[in-house]
């Protein structure tokens, strides 16, 4: 474990070392939050929605961002390059799991933004509209909170399944893409699920996309019986066991097929 | 003058050389730009379903605007982006030398250095966007609103440069700023709404310290609203000043550059 501690406390260092790439992910996220926020106040303004619905869509926006900033992964790309140049061996060789790694420098980097943006991102929006919105009980935001440690472990089996593509084939980057399709369309990162058409709101639930960011928002901002949250939290376990393992079927096929030289 | 055409032209032929090496490749992501073409549809689709009308746009004009910004995601994704993208990392391991010590501008060399052609269906998907916006509307551009549109679109690809740019030589006063290429790409995703989205103070900084609101919004209302000459003259002024803005933090930022033994 000390292993782990030390990647997240090197991790830790790298994020405040390189300051201003932080800035600009902020900036990224900050920017479809603005533009969509912007589109909502301006419905109500024209009387096309209530500012019931307006307040709804903002904090759900909101919390897309949360969301995203808590569980997402970032790693796949510079993975993919790795086993791509064969420089991902030096990692393959030293004595810790490189799955373990990846987690302890993801987790760090999710810490890390939670504290230094989401404060400022409070500023950036109507509080008065959270706080209508958001009904917190302290059962479903136990609730919640479950359902965000095991989307944390979802994507984070989903993308490590997505570098291990590049084992077989060079063009793996393009699944990350498929990735974010797939999650702004069955996950409800993009919009609300209630936008899109019946048929895509049955598929999605049938989903593990569905746990990602639809759900959590759900909980936070509508009452779920219990009998219902039990049944959530246990297909998401069973998503989560079910991509750890698949994962570690493809775990074992993909290094079995690595070569590199020179590295 | 002719030196720089040809050079463009080899940078042109060795990104096309690239595509047909791995052809694989580019049949993938000529695959991932049809996606995002789908996606993007969708999304309008979902959202215009549900709201009827985003600013004082109506279904069909918002249609149109998707169709000129996929037509835009060519200059901006298949060139802008390609280029750009290895200007950060050529910064901070001291690579821009690379550049630097060639007999040609290297503003010119760092902005024309790749090119990318699976971005391909962008364009047609952006020309079958605005037919379908046009046939929706019932209503024919004339010859005038057309050339207006080919124009715009011109000074706007030349304001898009300069915003870009200017936004990149930033890495040039960082240590590391790697992901500074996607700043102007998640700015050109807000571009697609009409300025009408926005309250008055942001209106404002959309429309001339940061115009990402006037970039493909007004090239698209070029079709179906009557020509403005003067938004036309603004556009290119702020394309101009982008433009000079850019070129004077590249120069001032090189100043500040040292190699790295590459």
């Amino acid at each position: 474990m000390r292993k782990y501690w030390a990647f997240c406390k090197i991790t830790w260092q790298q994020t405040i070392a390189y300051r201003g790439e932080s800035i600009v992910w902020f900036i990224l996220e900050a920017i479809p939050m603005v533009y969509m926020m912007n589109l909502w106040i301006s419905l109500q303004k024209f009387g096309r929605i209530s500012t019931d619905t307006a307040g709804w869509l903002i904090t759900y926006q909101f919390l897309t961002l949360c969301i995203a900033r808590l569980t997402a992964h970032h790693f796949d790309d510079w993975v993919i390059d790795d086993i791509k140049d064969g420089s991902i061996s030096k990692n393959l060789l030293k004595p810790f799991s490189f799955k373990g790694y990846l987690m302890a420098n993801e987790l760090t980097w999710r810490i890390s933004g939670l504290i230094y943006l989401i404060p400022t991102f409070l500023v950036l929006i109507p509080v008065r509209y959270l706080l209508s919105t958001v009904h917190l009980q302290f059962q479903q935001l136990l609730f919640v909170i479950i359902l965000l440690i095991t989307s944390f472990f979802q994507r984070f089996f989903v993308s490590y399944m997505i570098t291990l593509a590049a084992y077989w084939f060079d063009q793996a980057s393009f699944l990350i893409h498929l990735k974010w399709m797939f999650e702004g369309m069955f996950g409800g990162a993009w919009l609300p699920i209630e936008f899109f058409p019946m048929w895509l709101r049955i598929v999605s639930s049938m989903t593990p996309f569905y746990f990602w960011f639809t759900l959590p928002i759900r909980g936070l901002i509508q009452p779920i019986p219990i009998s219902e949250q039990l049944i959530y939290v246990s297909v998401s376990i069973l998503w989560v066991l079910l991509l750890y393992v698949l994962s570690r079927f493809l775990e074992k096929r993909a290094l079995l097929k690595y070569s590199a030289t020179g590295n | 003058m002719n030196r720089y055409i040809r050079v463009l032209y080899k940078c042109l032929q060795l990104s096309w050389m690239k595509v047909m090496e791995y052809r694989v490749n580019f049949i993938t992501w000529t695959i991932v730009d049809i996606g995002w073409i789908l996606m993007d549809f969708v999304f309008i689709s979902a959202l215009i379903s549900n709201i009827k009308m985003i600013g004082n746009w109506n279904q069909a004009q918002v249609i149109i605007g998707l169709g000129t910004f996929r037509l835009l995601v060519f200059p901006v994704w298949g060139w802008m982006f390609q280029s750009f993208n290895y200007l950060p990392k050529s910064i901070s391991e001291g690579k821009l030398d690379m550049y630097l010590t060639k007999p040609l501008d290297a503003q010119f060399l760092v902005s024309f250095r790749e090119f990318s052609f699976s971005i391909f269906p962008s364009i047609v998907g952006g020309l079958g966007f605005i037919v379908l916006g046009i046939s929706q509307l019932e209503y024919l551009p004339n010859i005038i609103q057309l050339i207006f549109f080919v124009g715009i679109t011109i000074v706007s690809i030349f304001l898009i440069y300069g915003i870009y740019f200017s936004t990149m030589t930033l890495v040039l006063y960082t240590d590391r700023l790697n992901n500074i290429a996607n700043i102007f790409t998640s700015l050109y995703d807000a571009s697609r709404f009409p300025k009408e989205i926005y309250g008055i103070f942001l209106q404002r900084i959309f429309t001339s310290i940061i115009p990402i609101a006037l970039i493909v919004v007004i090239p698209a209302e070029a079709l179906f609203l009557k020509p403005n000459w003067l938004i036309w003259v603004w556009m290119l002024m702020l394309a101009i000043t982008f433009n000079l803005v850019g070129r004077y933090l590249w120069t001032e930022g090189l100043k500040r550059y040292s190699s790295a033994s590459s």
